[in-house]
């Protein structure tokens, strides 16, 4: 597989630490950017180039994760985004479905970071 | 005073957001509303020092509380406004009632609805500590978020983890919340318990 970008965002460290872990353990030579809240993500866009999947946490202070879907969307419009989320009400399954985005639960484990590289097929 | 690294912080808040999770998923179920979810508050306190922290100001509050005793012990509680409660009930029941407090039959109901919203939260925790928690039977308690709140008169002098989550339902106009109190040496055991779950990923 050809060196993809993954750019990880939640206000957690350590969920960013196990993602970005078990993406380099499979995966060492792509590159993983994190990103804490919705305003870092924001100013990231214009910074960077659009990466191959954007994994984002649903509740983090400030804007949620669901909410900077549709910012993310305004400038990369095609890119795959997966929710990871403890939040696992079917009401936010279902925005995800309508706006077009994966979801995968928590807790964070091999299959799931397996699911949520699987959107960008 | 009881202080956790940043790491054991962020790890510890992970960790119940993942239950507070369920058990939001399992309340919306049952009321067919989205419940929103705050960002969860920690805070390690003395007893005095917590009951300025404690939400409802003043205010009288019915609680479902349950302690769960497993990998650490801990107070899970509950809570919404009086008046709230009647609404939430008598929507899950389906009974139409002017009756201003909670009758026996309600009070019951809403024990096991608090026991399903409880229980629903602390099985992940348990699930991600490998472990198993035994809960006592839920206990119905009305009064000020102090009193739903308490903790053991022996207990009071000593350092307690305060976990804050609020749950809005905006159709019904409810907030009530999600606490959890525990105690040295419990939190003690947590932190531990934390700091095994910390090392898998980090070595």
């Amino acid at each position: 597989m050809t060196s993809k970008t993954v750019l990880i965002v939640d206000d957690s460290r350590l969920s960013r630490m196990i993602i970005k872990a078990l993406i380099l353990e499979k995966y060492p030579e792509w590159v993983v950017m994190e990103a804490t809240n919705a305003d870092q993500t924001i100013s990231l866009i214009g910074k960077i180039t659009e990466p191959n999947l954007l994994t984002l946490d649903v509740n983090m202070p400030g804007m949620d994760g669901l909410s900077l879907v549709q910012v993310i969307r305004e400038t990369w419009g095609n890119v795959p985004i997966v929710i990871m989320t403890a939040n696992v009400q079917e009401s936010v399954s279902r925005k995800c479905a309508e706006m077009n985005v994966g979801f995968v639960e928590k807790p964070i484990t091999a299959e799931s970071v397996a699911k949520a590289l699987a959107y960008m097929e | 005073m009881f202080i956790l690294n940043e790491l054991q912080q962020d790890a510890l808040l992970e960790i119940f957001n993942i239950g507070v999770g369920k058990a939001a998923a399992a309340l919306s179920k049952m009321t067919s509303e989205e419940v929103l979810l705050s960002v969860p508050t920690l805070e390690f306190l003395e007893w005095e020092e917590a009951k300025a922290h404690l939400p409802g100001n003043g205010k009288v509050i019915c609680g479902i509380s349950q302690r769960f005793d497993g990998p650490f012990n801990t107070e899970a509680v509950l809570m919404f406004p009086e008046e709230k409660s009647l609404e939430i009930i008598r929507y899950i029941l389906g009974v139409d009632s002017t009756l201003e407090s909670l009758t026996e039959m309600e009070q019951e109901a809403l024990c096991e609805i608090g026991n399903i919203v409880l229980n629903a939260c602390m099985a992940p925790i348990a699930d991600i500590f490998s472990a198993e928690f035994r809960a006592t039977m839920p206990e119905y308690r009305s009064g000020t978020s102090e009193h739903v709140l308490s903790v053991d008169v022996e207990e009071t002098n000593r350092v307690i983890m305060l976990m804050l989550v609020k749950l809005q339902m905006e159709k019904h106009e409810i907030e009530g919340y999600l606490a959890f109190l525990s105690v040295l040496p419990d939190i003690q055991r947590l932190t531990a318990n934390v700091d095994r779950f910390i090392s898998e990923f980090t070595k």
